[in-house]
């Protein structure tokens, strides 16, 4: 009994695995699309472009492009397939570029392609292309495929604390969460090169506004309960020009009366070293005072990011997210209605502890 | 083995019965290396039967015929030779058989009743020499050789204690092997030795030439690629076990004892662990089960990987693994078969060969099939790497047997991973748990102390714990005396 058992169960196996419905998709008999990017043609037309490296047996790699148009993009890659050798497969896609203007009214739709299908990862770079994606993606960037040179560039300003964290699945979960708006890095070519130009700021699925360099870090600390590496740097006078690097940053909500129209105030420690220190001649650096500058430059800026948030009627930073788990009676509406109205202040509390290794 | 030694003896009774010693004496002369002679001194004629090719020579000329040619009866000669086991018989079964051991057999030719047995056999072995299959640079270097008096001799001057027992049996109609069952009294459990002793007097089989026969023979799942008794030619080894209260066992002409009941992971302890440090020997250890997982899964994982999840390849070693595979024509299965095949076959041409011819082959294999076999096509370079650590790493294996079993086991992960991709290496592995979770070594479990989970024998598993820690006996063996030393005792030094 045991015996039919047992062969039955390997039965099973053997004659199921029809029905597991597994392709065989062998490495070198596909071709791993490894960055894609939309343009919007006129009302509902896109035009797709699929970047898949093709190695060379010396070594080297030659990005090849394939570009269409359709109105959904599944169709899209059907579409491609059709002037491809061989099926053209979205697992290895790393970027996902989409133009200005498509952002402008809305990504929501073309995203769905990329959530649903599986095989891509939730790790894929969201980006938007200053200009047209199709140039972005034609160019060739040094020996490596063009997904993994965006990627990169994307993710190495990341993880140096230049930019907040972005990525497929962070941006759907903007897009998803009732007190919090996503953000995608914006990319254009200066003079053929790649350059990450500034922060796009979303309204769920719709680009609204953008936050330029000179605040990407502040962005950042607001943005990342708790982050590293992101550094400031402040004119004190004509001839004092101070950089520091954060050891680490410390984000606390203080909301009096949520869901009221009451203040809210965001704590914002930063424990710092000075990464430089250009003094016109001074030996002794005065640490109080650097501390009380950079304190006061940050709540600056920081309030006026805020009120500009406000204004755009977009969330970046999750403040609704923080009220909301602070509430009993969370209501979306009545949220949309009072952020725009609300007072948030912004508080920073600078601690230089080092000062580096010249004295 | 009883019943069929019973079956022999009846038959041989009945027939042998009426027959005089002279008509044996003629019937073993068909062969002619059996010898008979006639001395005859002053007062009687002796008459004296051996094989010329049993017996040695100087005990016959120095020891033996000297005597007789002084003797006047049985009686007088019995006092008169200087060995200590003489027998006198009437028995001519019991003849016949002694003279097949190499026995002198003498008799009085006129009185004709009585028969003197002189054992004389000729020692025709092999000197003690190094272990060569698990050598290890510190500690003894004697292994055993294929006389079962050496080799008990080995274990007896390691254990010099009364508790230590031989329990003799003899095996194989034909080879009429000696195999002896050791254990210390007192601490082995007496299930553990009774079932070795009950399944060798069950044995019915005409030739044991090796104690692999045995092993094959009596362990608990015959069909199971898995050795269920570890053999090993240390007898270093066969003393510490013995204490663990574990039964060896010993085959006449076999330079391999067999250790049972056992685990899975004394399979892959080598027995030097216990002469390095006990970090170092952890290490090692831990090495070994890392070099096993590592043998049995990453050539189907390439497979899978490369047949089926392509998006499980880091980005930047997608442009590897396609620059190194874009000119071969082969599917990966069949890539890896190839090289798979040509490892074994290696192996394979190296182990059948002379040992200086063998050195040449692996030479000639490994570089020049590989490089060329790469720069044809056939294989990428990625694999080649993959596979030749692969067949590194099954050679860690301290116990021969079990390295074997590792190579094969390869086989069907590397077909269900074709075959389905990771969901098959992930079903074979399951096979393979399921399978050693149902073996058992003289009934205890085989994958202890993991499974059944017993803590207190993970010091000597995957990896050694320091001796002072290991003053318990392993529960897997079920000792009647579990302790082997005092634990406090043994941490306190006199400065």
């Amino acid at each position: 009994m045991k015996k039919i058992f047992q062969l039955f169960l390997l039965a099973v196996i053997v004659f199921l695995n029809g029905c597991m419905n597994i392709d065989t998709q062998i490495l070198d008999e596909i071709q791993l699309s490894s960055a894609t990017g939309y343009d919007l043609v006129d009302e509902d037309q896109y035009e797709v472009t699929v970047v898949y490296p093709v190695y060379e047996s010396g070594g080297g790699v030659k990005n090849k492009t394939l570009t269409t148009t359709d109105n959904l993009s599944k169709e899209v890659r059907d579409k491609l397939n059709l002037k491809s050798e061989k099926p053209l497969v979205s697992g290895k896609l790393e970027v996902a570029l989409y133009s200005r203007e498509l952002a402008e009214k809305g990504i929501s739709l073309i995203l769905d392609s990329l959530t649903r299908d599986p095989s891509v990862g939730s790790n894929v770079m969201i980006g938007v292309a200053d200009g047209s994606t199709k140039e972005i993606l034609e160019q060739q960037y040094g020996e490596t495929d063009n997904g993994i040179f965006l990627s990169d560039l994307i993710e190495q300003n990341m993880e140096a604390g230049v930019i907040p964290k972005t990525n497929l699945h962070l941006f759907m979960y903007g897009n998803y969460a009732e007190g919090l708006d996503p953000i995608a890095p914006i990319i254009g070519l200066s003079e053929d090169e790649l350059t990450l130009k500034a922060i796009g700021l979303f309204d769920s699925d719709r680009l609204v506004g953008h936050v330029d360099e000179k605040d990407f870090s502040l962005l950042r600390v607001l943005m990342e309960h708790k982050s590293k590496r992101d550094s400031f740097s402040l004119e004190i006078n004509d001839h004092e020009k101070v950089s520091i690097s954060s050891m680490g940053t410390t984000l606390n909500y203080k909301v009096s009366n949520p869901m009221e129209m009451s203040d809210i105030t965001i704590h914002l420690k930063i424990k710092a070293y000075i990464r430089e220190y250009i003094d016109g001649g001074l030996k002794k650096i005065k640490k109080q005072q650097i501390e009380k500058a950079f304190e006061k430059d940050i709540k600056e800026r920081g309030d006026a990011l805020v009120k500009q948030f406000q204004e755009l009627g977009i969330d970046p930073l999750g403040v609704g997210e923080e009220v909301r788990t602070r509430s009993r009676n969370w209501d979306v509406k009545k949220w949309d209605d009072l952020y725009p109205e609300i007072s948030i202040h912004i508080v920073p509390e600078v601690n230089i502890t080092e000062t580096g290794v010249l004295e | 083995m009883f019943r069929t030694r019973k079956k022999d003896k009846t038959s041989a009774e009945n027939k042998k019965a009426a027959e005089t010693i002279q008509t044996v004496f003629n019937d073993l002369s068909a062969s002619d290396d059996f010898k008979q002679s006639f001395v005859t001194n002053r007062h009687v004629t002796f008459c004296i039967g051996f094989y010329e090719t049993l017996t040695e020579a100087d005990i016959l000329h120095k020891d033996i015929l000297h005597n007789v040619q002084k003797a006047v009866s049985i009686e007088e000669l019995t006092a008169l030779l200087p060995f200590e086991d003489l027998k006198i018989s009437e028995d001519v079964t019991l003849i016949q058989d002694a003279l097949l051991q190499g026995s002198v057999c003498i008799h009085n030719s006129i009185s004709n009743k009585q028969f003197c047995l002189v054992k004389a056999k000729s020692a025709k072995e092999r000197q003690v020499a190094p272990p060569e299959v698990e050598f290890s640079v510190v500690g003894p270097k004697e292994s055993f050789v294929e006389s079962y008096q050496t080799n008990i001799h080995l274990i007896r001057k390691r254990l010099p204690i009364s508790n230590l027992v031989v329990k003799e049996r003899t095996v194989g109609r034909l080879s009429k092997t000696k195999v002896g069952v050791l254990y210390i009294e007192g601490i082995a459990n007496k299930e553990n030795y009774n079932t070795v002793l009950q399944r060798i007097e069950d044995l019915n089989i005409d030739q044991i030439a090796d104690s692999s026969y045995l092993t094959q023979l009596i362990q608990d799942n015959q069909h199971s690629p898995f050795p269920q008794f570890i053999d090993t030619e240390r007898p270093d080894r066969i003393a510490a076990v013995l204490g663990e209260g574990k039964v060896a066992i010993i085959v006449d002409g076999a330079p391999h004892a067999l250790i049972g009941p056992t685990t899975i992971f004394e399979f892959f302890s080598a027995f030097e662990d216990y002469y390095l440090n006990w970090l170092v020997a952890s290490f090692f250890r831990l090495v070994r089960f890392f070099a096993v997982l590592f043998s049995i899964l990453v050539t189907p994982l390439y497979v899978a990987v490369l047949t089926y999840h392509y998006e499980l390849i880091p980005k930047d070693m997608v442009s590897t693994l396609v620059t190194s595979r874009t000119a071969i024509p082969l599917p990966p299965i069949l890539e890896a078969l190839i090289l798979e095949l040509a490892i074994e076959l290696l192996r394979e041409a190296g182990a059948r060969l002379p040992t200086k011819v063998g050195q040449t082959i692996g030479i000639v294999g490994g570089i020049v099939i590989g490089t060329a076999s790469v720069e044809a096509g056939l294989t990428s370079n990625v694999l080649l790497i993959i596979v030749a650590l692969a067949a590194l790493a099954s050679f860690t294996t301290p116990v021969y047997q079990m390295g074997n079993t590792i190579r094969l086991i390869r086989f069907p992960f590397l077909l269900m991973s074709h075959y389905i991709g990771l969901i098959g290496v992930a079903i074979s592995f399951c096979f393979l748990l399921i399978h050693l979770l149902r073996l058992s070594s003289l009934g205890r479990p085989f994958l202890e102390p993991l499974f059944p989970l017993r803590v207190f024998d993970l010091k000597d598993a995957l990896i050694r714990l320091p001796f002072k820690y290991q003053s318990k006996r392993p529960i897997q063996a079920q000792t009647e005396d579990t302790v082997k030393f005092n634990q406090s005792e043994a941490k306190h030094k006199n400065e």
